[in-house]
């Protein structure tokens, strides 16, 4: 498939390295992936990881998956941290992120939030808006 | 242009905006490589290829540490095949090299082989080139599989390593892709899993048996990369080839690789551009429909087209129009 | 099994009940969630070849139908519900709720020493060997576990409690070297000698092959199995030497069938290592145990127990000529799969695990841990952990079913579902051998492609509704996923980090530090000398409690020597 001159989708997927169920976000590589897009998948011990890497692979969209914690600092962490380095990535979360703090989160910059039972179309068409 | 200055100039972010425009054709290549050349030739080029499995990205993480043990910066390209179908990407070598994250003498690239005509693409190189301009002193490139992109890696590196795994029958392989000719140093990984003296041996002898242009023997060295055990060794026989190199012919070397890449690129464009314009010939569609109904033979089809004036005024107009 | 006479009745009755059945109704193919395809029903024709002896009666070799004559008759199955948030305080007082609602907690066949079986669930940083004031904790305390760092949290996690009395299990991937010394040198500052201590060893190194979250290298991974196993063995009777868990594979994505051949395999492979440091298997094998996944299938669920039971035994026999009985008997204490649950109407995850408990109850495992309906929201609420309780009671008191032992025996269906399943796992043994054994199919990741494959099925499954999960994709009244209903007090963290530093400031440092060098030592010695290595490590760890060293300090002692992450 020749893919010159089309722009195609980086995707940087990060989990940390205490979150052990990973079969989720496997399966949106994949799903992302058969879509087009390229998928680099990371985990990060410290969550300035996540912005290091994206800053030398430089992604459209920064993804990360929490399961049972963590949120709570990552992502303002995250979310600050790109914004001081000027990077337009788009940043999603998912995993399981209780319905409460959804507007807090949205406030902070996340622009998706993708919990386990939604349809991964969601997400390919929430990704696919950053060339729209 | 902005970018490069500030590339030059040492701004990380600005090389990983140059690395993606050259990936998304946003920008001219040959601009970008004739600003930059006289900024390439400081770093040493370092090919890793292998099958899939055979721990690779392990055994760049434990170099890489190595390396800058020793005090040197570090740009790792890792390339992973993109889908022939949909063009998407895994890519995920990344994730063995987690200490270097935060390491600013440590730049990583992923990137997916993207179509592109033939093996490791000229993207590919490109990149391999920004990273030196950027003034790592080693840059190492990972390739996964066998064939031909494995002898595009052996084009542009200065040492090229062969990893391979005792138990997987990679010898008849790897000597089936030509790669034994080309191959600086092999690396036996995983020796925790026994049988590794056995490959070690079909790996002596099939050497005896192939002809270098150079005098260089290549090491075999086994190594655990996941417990760092002996890859030292392996930073030492780079050391030692490097050193083979500089006594006479390094330079000569460099300029060849040059050389095989000019010619590989001129290859690769003509083959690109002739590709586009045929899709918009007609009698290219015409004769296409003929030898699909048995009309006319493949040979003959061919041989129209390329004696058309027609279709090389089509090739030199999309030279003019660019 | 039956006489010609019968096959012969039975195939012209199968004959005609064919003839009954439209053209369409022939092709109507089930399967089971596992992917193993089904007939419409079942007849004896269907187990005609097998051999009486590999059915058996519970009790006997090759305990296809149960370890004991006697199944739930005298004794329900163990209430094995964990329970970890926030603090030792925090946990202590769910624990307390929990022993509230009555049940059978106590583990053990001896009438007069029934110690309390206290699953204990740590948080994240705990389980990964960080303490909570370190930069990797962050956001991360007391959020789904309890946090455990130190001799003081232990001391609030434990007050007003009997240790001797408390069977304790800290499940942590990488770190149970470091949480059982910290236990024992709890115990002996309290005066309860190890011997005296009943503990669930929960060491799970092997984890790396079925998640991808970070872990020592495959090499050293494996050298802490023996290495506990050896000191357990010697120094602590009361405890259980071995998690073999199927739960983490399952929830990972593995079929049963994958799931019993794995655990199998992974239990040969640590025999097989615990023999180079003289540990024999007839002398180990009795305390090891299994913690496997319960699916909601709920045949295909009791087939695969049943025939894990059988083929543990067959093979412990064959593999390694055990001559003790206990040695081919691996009691399972299983957990209804997590991954079942749903968001959406999070009431309906009560029907399914009443289902998935009742499935294991039905197969006759040892021990059940059933999940709360909310767990797909948060770490279960009081209410809900309530009704996991109430489940076993209900099943256990009033619904007849553990009058008989193993009740499914006989079923033709069963029968035949439990051989194919052994069947299918065979075959997944003979391909890790074929691939060159257990370790290279850790380390070059065949056991994660396979269940990552396995994943992928069946989340393509899901998300096209061609498996029906009912009001999450089919059946969709509301979108919205609902509120959580229990939250974590988010000044857990403070608390935690406070404290540790305060413990650090308490201490003689120039005592841990020397202590911790010992443990590095003697790390180095098992990196560097094993076999002859193996027992150095876990008395250099206990010293190092004993000197007030942390978890994440003698965890970190661990990383720098043998190193950490993602090795393969």
């Amino acid at each position: 498939m020749d893919t010159r001159g089309k722009r195609t989708i980086r995707v940087l997927l990060a989990k940390s390295d205490q979150d052990a169920h990973d079969r989720g976000l496997r399966y949106i590589a994949g799903v992302l992936r058969d879509a087009g897009m390229e998928v680099i998948l990371m985990r990060y011990r410290i969550c300035e990881e996540v912005v290091s890497v994206a800053r030398q692979e430089n992604v459209d969209v920064v993804g990360m998956s929490f399961y049972g914690s963590g949120y709570r600092y990552d992502v303002p962490a995250v979310s600050m941290s790109l914004k001081e380095h000027n990077l337009t990535a788009k940043f999603i979360i998912g995993g399981t992120i209780p319905r409460e703090d959804w507007p807090m989160l949205t406030e902070m910059g996340v622009e998706g939030i993708f919990v386990p039972g939604m349809k991964t179309e969601e997400i390919v068409e929430c990704i696919r808006q950053v060339r729209a | 242009m902005e970018l490069v200055r500030k590339m030059l100039g040492g701004d990380a972010d600005a090389l990983s905006q140059l690395i993606g425009a050259v990936e998304d054709d946003l920008i001219n290549i040959s601009e970008i490589m004739s600003k930059i050349h006289q900024n390439t030739g400081h770093g040493y080029y370092i090919g890793i290829t292998g099958p899939p499995g055979a721990g690779k990205s392990t055994l760049i993480d434990k170099l890489t540490t190595v390396m800058r043990e020793e005090g040197h910066s570090v740009g790792i390209v890792m390339v992973d095949p993109s889908s022939h179908i949909t063009g998407g990407a895994l890519l995920g070598d990344r994730v063995r090299m987690q200490k270097h994250y935060l390491d600013e003498g440590v730049f990583m690239r992923s990137m997916g082989t993207r179509g592109g005509v033939g093996g490791l693409s000229r993207k590919a190189r490109a990149v391999v080139r920004l990273l030196d301009a950027f003034k790592k002193d080693f840059i190492l490139v990972e390739t996964t599989g066998v064939g031909q992109v494995e002898t595009d890696i052996c084009d542009i590196s200065d040492t090229n390593i062969l990893v391979l795994v005792p138990n997987a029958g990679d010898v008849i392989q790897a000597m089936k892709a030509g790669i034994m000719e080309t191959a600086d140093i092999f690396v036996i990984n995983k020796t925790d899993l026994g049988n590794a003296d056995n490959l070690a041996v079909d790996l002596s002898l099939a050497l005896e048996q192939q002809k270098r242009r150079d005098n260089w023997i290549p090491p075999i060295i086994d190594v655990q990369a996941s417990n760092s055990l002996r890859v030292q060794q392996v930073y030492e026989a780079i050391q030692l080839h490097r050193k083979f190199l500089d006594e006479g012919l390094f330079l000569q070397h460099r300029r060849r690789k040059g050389v095989e890449d000019f010619k590989k690129l001129v290859r690769e464009e003509l083959l690109d551009r002739f590709v586009t314009v045929l899709k918009n010939n007609q009698k290219f569609k015409t004769n296409l429909d003929r030898v699909e109904r048995g009309e006319i033979d493949p040979y003959s089809a061919c041989a129209e087209i390329l004696n058309s004036v027609e279709t090389w005024e089509a090739l030199r107009n999309s030279f003019s129009n660019k | 099994m039956f006489d010609k006479e019968t096959i012969e009745k039975n195939r012209s009755m199968e004959e005609n009940q064919r003839k009954q059945m439209t053209d369409i109704e022939q092709t109507v193919k089930a399967r089971t969630i596992g992917g193993i395809d089904l007939k419409s029903s079942y007849t004896p024709a269907d187990i005609d070849g097998m051999s009486y002896e590999d059915i058996s009666v519970p009790g006997q070799y090759p305990f296809t139908r149960g370890y004991r004559p006697l199944q739930y008759q005298t004794q329900p199955w163990v209430m094995r519900h964990g329970r970890g948030f926030g603090t030792g305080a925090n946990t202590r007082e769910r624990g307390d709720f929990l022993e509230s609602l009555g049940g059978a907690y106590h583990v053990g066949d001896s009438p007069k020493e029934k110690p309390f079986a206290f699953t204990l669930l740590l948080d994240l940083p705990s389980q990964c060997g960080y303490d909570p004031d370190a930069p990797e904790a962050r956001g991360r305390v007391g959020e789904c576990g309890v946090s455990i760092s130190n001799m003081w949290d232990l001391e609030e996690l434990f007050e007003g409690k009997k240790i001797e009395n408390t069977e304790v299990i800290f499940i942590t991937p990488d770190a149970s070297l470091p949480f059982v010394a910290q236990y024992v040198a709890y115990a002996e500052k309290h005066g309860i000698p190890a011997n005296k201590l009943h503990l669930k060893s929960c060491n799970l190194f092997y984890h790396q092959w079925y998640w991808d979250s970070a872990a020592f290298p495959p090499e050293y991974a494996m050298r802490q199995g023996p290495e506990l196993i050896k000191y357990l063995y010697e120094n602590v009777p009361l405890a259980e030497l071995q998690s073999l868990t199927g739960y983490n594979p399952g929830e990972a994505g593995a079929s049963p069938a994958q799931e019993l051949a794995f655990t199998i395999a992974t239990g040969v492979a640590i025999v097989e290592e615990c023999a180079k440091v003289g540990l024999k298997p007839d002398d180990i094998l009795p305390r090891f145990y299994a913690h496997d996944h319960i699916s909601m299938d709920i045949f295909e669920t009791v087939a695969k127990f049943r025939a894990k039971r059988r083929m543990f035994a067959k093979i412990m026999k064959e593999k390694f000529g055990c001559k003790n009985q206990q040695a081919l008997i691996l009691r399972n204490y299983p957990q209804t799969g997590g991954s079942f649950l749903t968001a959406r109407e999070p009431e309906n995850n009560i029907i399914r695990a009443t289902l998935m408990t009742l499935a294991a109850v039905l197969a006759g495992v040892d021990g059940i841990w059933t999940a709360s309906y909310d767990e797909a929201l948060n770490i279960p609420s009081e209410p809900a952990v309530k009704l996991a309780i109430r489940t076993h009671q209900i099943i256990y008191h009033e619904s007849g079913v553990p009058a008989v032992t193993d009740p499914l025996g006989g079923s033709y269906y069963i029968e035949w579902l439990t051989n194919r399943m052994e069947e299918e796992a065979n075959k997944l043994l003979q391909e890790i051998d074929k691939r060159g054994g257990y370790m290279k199919c850790w380390s070059d990741g065949w056991f994660r492609r396979v269940l990552s494959e396995e994943a992928r099925k069946t989340h393509d499954a899901i998300n096209s509704c061609e498996r029906v999960v009912v009001g999450e994709n089919t059946y969709v009244l509301d979108e919205t996923i609902p509120n959580a209903t229990f939250r974590v007090d988010p000044g857990v963290e403070k608390k935690a980090i406070d404290r540790v530093r305060k413990f650090r400031e308490q201490r003689d440092s120039e005592m841990t530090e020397k202590a911790l060098r010992k443990v590095r030592d003697a790390a180095v010695k098992i990196r560097d000398e094993w076999p002859h290595s193996c027992g150095v490590l876990m008395p250099a760890l206990i010293e190092a409690f004993n000197s007030k060293a942390t978890i994440g300090e003698t965890h970190n002692a661990l990383k720098e020597v043998w190193g950490y992450g993602y090795s393969w």
